[in-house]
């Protein structure tokens, strides 16, 4: 094994490079108590931030959960329903139906979203001039409000009064009512969630392709392959944790989107673009209704916790975190 | 790294473990100090503070100067105005109560005054107006009945609307259109209405709707706008059809409303002929903008129908008279008011009335009641009617709203004529579920309006889910 082979060895299998190296204060014969003191140091330092999350994140999971099996109304008292919630969503609130308009609407966004922010993360990985502007305004869209950004957009979708329509005028097209278009509403609304967040993906793989030593592509090239074998052979493998990272937070943000609904479409035309964020919101805060707006809460964290294991699952045994050059 | 001395590092980790462990006690003793609710009183000083919420911004402005009066003849309460736009006012001000911070008096509208009510979230008044013998009498009849229940009453009326039909005088004139006193319609051929909204229907090479050579591909200015709203889009046609939208009870004073309905009453093939009218209005006589001009339900959620005519782009308006200000303010043009078309069945309107109530557990109720005393006396009701803002509650006090628009020019009396026809009157839903039917007739009845299936198929789905939340107990 040669040296380098060795190190690359070491690391992937974890083990500290060298051995012998101080392992902390109290060295290696109060191995046990200097960990736990270790431990007490750390502990004022860790409280402000275990205060927030546990404040801000755990309380607020479980009372969530527990209220899926309450009704409420906010103004009354909570009264015990047990699974009637579970029910209910089903039967009265459409939870079916909203759970399909959120799985389409998942599939719209994704893969075309994912495809588009790897294709300009290749191509702005070259040095050309003013390369740093392209990335920034790229990125831009993401750095703007979304809830703005979907005022303006829904009035460029205007049937009438829109810039997009106006310009299917010019070339003799006279265009749908896009976001009151059962078909055209669902596709219009990803696509202005993919132009929001393609760039902030975009940056993701971008740093994943720089990543990747030039060594192994001119390597490829000595060998006599092409810029598409290389980048299917070369670029996509090594980018597997990139894609896991951006497939995972892209496929929880699509399951939750909300604001951008809200804006353009209100669920509508009739229920067609209703997710479930959305319908939650409206049993929560128009019908008061908060226990079964609980337990679609807790459907939906069933759902994305579903899809978010089988992500990791796939690239489990397709990943590679560290590579010797 | 050289040898380092064993009690100089340990000294200089106590040191920082106690520097830390001061942080954290700091940070988590300041993140669990939240600030108080607003509303509370100030013990120590002599001054009261209130809180009033609302929701209308052109009309804050008005109430600003009303409460201003008020806080110098009362000199020991000051009030803070907190001002919340409607979408979120009814959440906003429950998650408030829920909190124990809600403001001391607050508007209260038609669809959320049962759940109010079912809440206790709002003080009975009936007590304090028998004490300070307030009198009743000056108010329309007709308000106190609505929000009055089982011998409570929850405020004192603070202003009445209803609808009717701006149009664009100027445009009228332009093409040489009659303005007529009155409309009237009919679900068969449309009436006078239709007619003048045809005549106001110009496409691109000055054919109006009535004309042969109009191209209804090619429309400059459509003639008449209309929303998939009950109160201020078809709820009043088709009260005047004789099909109320909402099952009417009988309240005292001879009023009806539609109050605690267990069931829509409009699916039926009256109710269903009218609407499918009213939405041929663009489908098939193009008379009306494309329905998704107004949002994906054509409920135009965010005032569109306002928009389109303030732009011109729409020559009449079936509206709230309460957006007679901001049409004034953004329309460069004159415009006027037409009455709602007499029906089949007579005249009948949609009308609402807004209270000012107080909160059941305001720590200064003596103050509260003070405040609400003077919203609802005539001095402050008149105010807000000769600012143009509202019509008063004061029945007497309608001049005042009447007068300042005479001064500028719009003649706002029909609104005034629709009201003292009181018998023909039909009110916004008083329910618990008020607000999910309302969000729920507007989600069914939108891809009829938008022409994707006929109008029966929609209000047999729209009467099915109301029926259903009516009926269905809220939690």
């Amino acid at each position: 094994m040669t040296r380098l082979e060795s190190r690359a060895h070491a690391v992937r299998s974890g083990r500290p490079r060298h051995r012998g190296a101080k392992a902390g204060q109290g060295g290696g014969t109060h191995a046990g108590r200097s960990g736990f003191r270790a431990f007490l140091t750390a502990v004022p330092f860790l409280t402000p931030s275990f205060f927030g999350v546990i404040m801000f994140l755990v309380v607020p999971v479980v009372v969530l959960f527990v209220l899926s099996f309450m009704n409420w109304n906010l103004l009354s008292p909570a009264t015990l329903a047990g699974f009637n919630n579970y029910i209910n969503i089903f039967r009265f609130d459409d939870a079916s139906h909203s759970l399909t308009v959120t799985l389409y609407y998942v599939v719209l966004n994704i893969p075309l979203q994912t495809v588009l922010a790897l294709a300009m993360a290749v191509m702005l990985n070259r040095k050309l001039p003013a390369m740093g502007l392209y990335r920034v305004l790229f990125v831009a869209p993401y750095l703007s409000t979304p809830v703005a950004m979907a005022v303006i957009w829904y009035w460029v979708f205007d049937p009438k009064l829109g810039a997009v329509n106006a310009l299917l005028a010019h070339v003799g097209i006279s265009g749908p009512q896009w976001l009151s278009s059962n078909a055209l509403a669902m596709p219009v609304v990803a696509l202005v969630n993919i132009w929001q967040y393609v760039g902030y993906n975009m940056l993701f793989f971008l740093a994943g392709l720089q990543a990747i030593p030039k060594q192994l592509y001119e390597a490829a090239e000595i060998d006599g392959a092409g810029p598409f074998r290389q980048f299917f052979k070369i670029s996509l493998p090594l980018l597997n944790s990139t894609m896991l990272f951006v497939l995972v937070t892209g496929v929880i943000g699509s399951f939750q989107v909300f604001d951008t609904l809200y804006v353009l479409t209100q669920g509508g035309p009739g229920n067609t673009t209703e997710v479930l964020n959305l319908k939650i919101y409206q049993v929560a805060f128009t019908d008061f209704r908060l226990g079964e707006a609980a337990a679609m809460s807790v459907l939906l964290f069933a759902v994305i916790l579903a899809f978010t294991i089988g992500q990791f699952l796939f690239f489990r045994n397709r990943t590679t975190y560290e590579y010797s050059a | 790294m050289g040898a380092c001395s064993g009690s100089n590092k340990n000294e200089r980790r106590r040191l920082r473990l106690f520097l830390a462990g001061g942080i954290a006690a700091a940070l988590v003793l300041t993140a669990g100090c939240s600030s108080s609710g607003g509303g509370s009183s100030n013990g120590s000083s002599h001054e009261v503070h209130l809180t009033y919420a609302l929701w209308d911004p052109v009309q804050e402005v008005g109430y600003k100067q009303s409460i201003a009066l008020f806080e110098k003849s009362h000199p020991g309460i000051s009030v803070t105005v907190e001002q919340i736009p409607y979408q979120n006012y009814e959440a906003k001000l429950t998650s408030e109560f829920v909190s124990g911070s809600g403001p001391d008096v607050f508007w209260v509208n038609t669809p959320f005054l049962a759940q109010f009510e079912q809440a206790s979230v709002m003080l009975n008044l009936a007590p304090l107006i028998k004490k300070y013998n307030v009198d009743m009498s000056i108010y329309r009849p007709a308000l106190v009945a609505l929000h009055s229940h089982d011998g409570a009453i929850y405020g004192l009326p603070k202003d009445w609307d209803t609808e009717g039909i701006f149009y664009d005088k100027a445009y009228f004139a332009a093409h040489h259109i009659q303005v007529p006193a009155s409309l009237t319609w009919n679900p068969v051929n449309g009436g006078s209405f239709l007619t003048l909204a045809k005549e106001a229907t110009i496409d691109k090479n000055g054919n109006n709707a009535l004309s042969p050579k109009f191209n209804p591909n090619a429309i400059a200015t459509y003639g008449v706008s209309i929303v998939n709203q009950p109160d201020i889009g078809y709820g009043p046609f088709l009260a005047s059809d004789g099909v109320p939208v909402f099952q009417q009870a009988s309240l005292a004073a001879g009023v009806k409303c539609s109050c605690y309905p267990d069931s829509v009453t409009f699916d039926n093939p009256a109710g269903i002929a009218s609407l499918q009218f009213l939405m041929n209005l663009s489908l098939k006589y193009h008379v009306a903008p494309p329905a998704s001009e107004y949002g994906s339900n054509a409920a135009a959620s965010t005032n569109q129908d306002v928009t389109l005519f303030s732009a011109g782009k729409v020559a009449m308006d079936v509206e709230g008279d309460w957006f007679t200000d901001t049409i004034a303010s953004s329309a460069k043009f004159p415009f006027g008011i037409l009455p709602i078309p007499t029906g089949p069945d007579g005249r009948w309107s949609f009308t609402n009335g807004l209270i000012d109530a107080i909160n059941a557990h305001t720590p200064n109720q003596a103050a509260a009641w003070e405040l609400e005393q003077w919203l609802g006396s005539a001095t402050s009701e008149s105010l807000m009617g000769s600012g143009g803002y509202v019509w008063p509650g004061i029945a007497s006090a309608d001049s005042t709203f009447l007068n300042y628009w005479k001064a500028k020019g719009v003649d706002v009396s029909p609104f005034l004529d629709e009201a003292q026809n009181s018998a023909n009157v039909e009110t916004l839903p008083v329910a618990p579920e008020a607000g999910q039917v309302i969000t729920s007739l507007s989600q069914d009845l939108g891809p009829a309006w938008l022409g994707q299936e006929p109008a029966a198929a929609a209000v047999a789905t729209a009467a099915k889910d109301a029926d259903a939340e009516l009926q269905h107990p809220s939690q």
